[in-house]
């Protein structure tokens, strides 16, 4: 755990370096590459994109939960910047694969900023690009050659896409083995590359690359083999800082709503004076409490020492089935509180509530959570009876 | 000044025990000791039936375990008191004597004279009294300080007339502490007096009120001229109103822990398994969902838990914990009926599969949850107010 004095002045510091500007939020919507790269730059500088990364890496080195509270602090901000996929996700991912040549290049570069990196691993249709399903890895004489699709790529302008890939062995006559897969990291300068930007909700986009005899060398390969469970830790670790933007997400369309509640006057009194929405208005600041329980005890779990893959991805997938359905019951919620003002795109609310609805189903939202914590619940619960 | 003792020396200094150590030695003689068949009783038991159980903890020193030692209590400090509740919760035994060692105990040591003490807590530790609370009336249920059972001096004695109800137990009980309107002419807060009566006078008349399980837990009481000694004014008169509300302590917490509702998903999962729906994916998403409530549950209760264990004040945000808790449990207790099907309309216990189930039992248990203790819509107006600032 990191003591309470260093979560603080994190939090105080990133507070400071990134704070809630309207304009800018604004400004970058519809408008590639979303987000802005001096701000990117003053991130790195603040050793955020390196925060989980060990020090003899040239990382920060702190705990998962000193990574939540930079998160918790850029929801509240709605910032348009994608901290959690390129700053801890691709790092975390980096930093645990083996080192070599590659892999100490490219990880001082998505940690210094110059380099923004995010996986690729999902098909059209929003399932894993592994395998026979999606993406084609062929071994050649230089490297790999791709052919396919990854889409919901949430960084479409990114220097590169870190892709597990399966090789295709149909030649050989075999199935694809996901025993042998390898970690690619993949230029997204390279020849046959080709991103359509799908604009999400909140203005920003997702990436849809297509993939059409990439050439990729073999000094790509960051890792081979059995390459999940730091894949998987990768992707629990971004579920649970995706988790902590969305919860200072909530924290601030709660703030909104109590202050719309004392301001706007109606009937001769203010509206937060009835007791109808006074009800209401405490549901969601108790779901938005637990939702902030929750993902505290998620998070120390996940960050225990030698704790066990199942348990650290049903902690995960507690706390995400947990806040990123409460964070868009709170949008809803705040708005209908509001009233017609909460529906308006002048009003800052609505850059949150879409910056929400945008940024909910990275890494699986709250419904496929909540199955994977069912199965991995049951599952346990089975072992240990 | 004679030395005066209340209840028995105790064994050791609890609180000088590591948290591990003290829970193995609560639990195991929990385990050891407590009759199997008086787990997770449906409802409050009347005092004869688990007599032998609370002598018992009575002569260890171990009924009030929240009293200082000096008292008669285990003196357990704020941490300890926490694992002693969860063990009690955790093994299903029965409250007794809530408002004996809950709420006269803690009055008369904090507001009571020296002489009140002496007349009454050892007779609270060797469970020869039994208390009940006579705070509800007929007109003042939510809205308590407008209660209006009156207490006029007469010579050395209140006379007591009016009526109290929903009084848990009072059947059984043979003492109960009654707030009473003692200034008529002041703000209602300000008129409220906290005394004690004897219940064996022909003043007061105790009528049970069964519920809609079938049982009575509680009861009407009516006092017409009923009588007590003005020297049991526990507090000043007219502070009633601050001597009760003086009782919200870290006891707070515990009607927010997350046993109940564990136990009534342990019953769910039991119907489950049973009806053999354990799998099926219509029964699965409400049964997951609730396990989420009830762990996030767990997750809230630890951060105010750990406040308590601080050895902090809890602030009015515990409110929350009443509300998600009992909330949790009716939704627990209306999914085992549903789950249940044919057998969810069986009263008391019935055969399902090769297990015995009472299916309705977390449901009478949970569905006035969210009435006593300051009902949720009561909760939710203490939220708005002390904590949104609405």
């Amino acid at each position: 755990m990191t003591d309470a004095d260093t979560l603080r002045m994190l939090t105080e510091a990133a507070a400071a370096a990134a704070p809630f500007d309207a304009k800018r939020v604004r400004g970058w919507r519809d408008k590639a590459p979303g987000f802005d790269r001096a701000q990117w730059t003053v991130m790195a500088e603040q050793g955020w994109l390196s925060i989980l990364v060990p020090e003899d890496l040239g990382g920060l080195g702190l705990e998962l939960d000193a990574a939540t509270a930079i998160a918790q602090v850029l929801g509240y901000a709605a910032a348009p910047e994608p901290f959690v996929a390129a700053g801890i996700v691709a790092p975390q991912l980096l930093a645990s694969c083996p080192a070599g040549e590659t892999r100490d290049t490219v990880l001082a570069d998505v940690i210094s900023g110059t380099k923004v990196a995010c996986i690729a691993h999902l098909n059209p249709s929003g399932e894993l690009a592994f395998g026979s399903t999606a993406v084609r890895a062929r071994k050649t004489a230089s490297g790999y050659s791709l052919n396919g699709e990854y889409r919901f790529v949430p960084v479409p302008d990114a220097d590169a896409f870190i892709a597990p890939v399966v090789l295709d062995r149909a030649e050989q006559g075999g199935k694809p083995d996901l025993c042998q897969a390898e970690l690619l990291w993949i230029d997204a300068g390279l020849n046959g590359i080709e991103v359509e930007r799908e604009t999400t909700a909140d203005g920003s986009a997702h990436g849809w690359i297509r993939l059409t005899n990439v050439e990729v060398p073999a000094a790509a390969q960051l890792a081979a083999g059995d390459i999940w469970p730091i894949f998987d830790a990768a992707s629990d670790y971004g579920t649970i800082g995706n988790c902590a933007e969305l919860l200072g997400n909530m924290e601030r369309c709660l703030e909104l709503t109590l202050e719309f509640l004392k301001t706007r006057s109606q009937f001769g009194q203010q509206i937060g004076k009835f007791q109808v929405l006074q009800h209401r208005a405490v549901d969601l600041w108790m779901n938005k409490e637990v939702a902030r329980h929750a993902l505290t005890a998620s998070v120390a779990t996940v960050m225990a020492p030698d704790v066990p893959a199942a348990a650290r991805a049903q902690a995960t997938s507690s706390a995400k089935a947990r806040i990123g359905q409460t964070a868009l019951h709170l949008g809803n919620d705040a708005i209908q509180l509001h009233g017609a003002i909460g529906f308006t795109d002048e009003y800052d609310l609505a850059l949150y509530v879409n910056r929400a609805i945008a940024i909910a189903p990275y890494l699986g939202n709250a419904a496929e959570h909540l199955k994977r914590y069912g199965e991995l619940k049951q599952r346990r619960m089975e072992v240990s009876t | 000044m004679t030395e005066f003792t209340y209840g028995v020396p105790q064994e050791q200094d609890w609180n000088a025990l590591g948290d591990d150590e003290f829970r193995k030695i609560i639990r195991t003689e929990f385990e050891t000791n407590y009759p199997q068949e008086l787990r997770f009783l449906p409802h409050r038991p009347p005092f004869a039936m688990v007599a032998d159980w609370w002598k018992r903890m009575s002569a260890r020193g171990w009924i009030a375990p929240f009293w200082p030692a000096e008292y008669g209590g285990m003196g357990l400090a704020a941490r300890k008191a926490l694992i002693y509740h969860e063990e009690v919760e955790r093994w299903g035994i029965t409250r007794f004597q809530d408002h004996g060692i809950q709420m006269v105990g803690p009055v008369l040591i904090q507001w009571g004279t020296e002489e009140q003490r002496r007349r009454y807590l050892p007779s609270i530790l060797n469970c020869e009294n039994i208390w009940c609370q006579g705070y509800s009336e007929p007109g003042s249920g939510s809205d308590l300080a407008s209660l209006q059972t009156k207490a006029v001096l007469d010579g050395d004695d209140f006379v007591i007339n009016g009526q109290k109800i929903w009084t848990t137990m009072a059947h059984d009980a043979s003492h109960i502490f009654i707030l009473v309107r003692t200034d008529p002419n002041v703000k209602k807060q300000e008129g409220i007096s906290f005394v004690l009566a004897d219940m064996d006078q022909p003043g007061i008349t105790v009528r049970p009120i069964p519920d809609m399980s079938g049982y009575a837990e509680f009861c009407e009481v009516f006092f017409d001229d009923a009588r007590t000694p003005q020297d049991n004014l526990v507090g000043e008169l007219n502070k009633g109103w601050t001597v009760a509300k003086s009782l919200l302590g870290f006891e707070r917490i515990f009607i927010g822990s997350p046993k109940l509702p564990e136990y009534a998903l342990e019953v769910l999962e039991t119907v489950a398994s049973a009806r053999g729906v354990l799998d099926d994916p219509v029964f699965r998403d409400k049964y997951v969902r609730l396990q989420l409530d009830v762990e996030h549950l767990g997750a809230s209760y630890k951060h105010f838990a750990d406040i308590v264990a601080r050895g902090e004040t809890l602030g009015a945000d515990v409110s929350m914990l009443k509300v998600w808790a009992t909330e949790a449990f009716q939704k627990a207790a209306d999914l085992i009926i549903e789950t249940a099907g044919p057998l969810g309309a069986m009263k008391g216990s019935t055969r399902m599969g090769n297990v015995d189930v009472n299916v309705l039992a977390p449901f009478y248990k949970a569905r006035p949850a969210t009435i006593y203790g300051g009902s949720n819509e009561i909760q939710r107006n203490i939220l708005s107010k002390a904590v949104l600032g609405l």
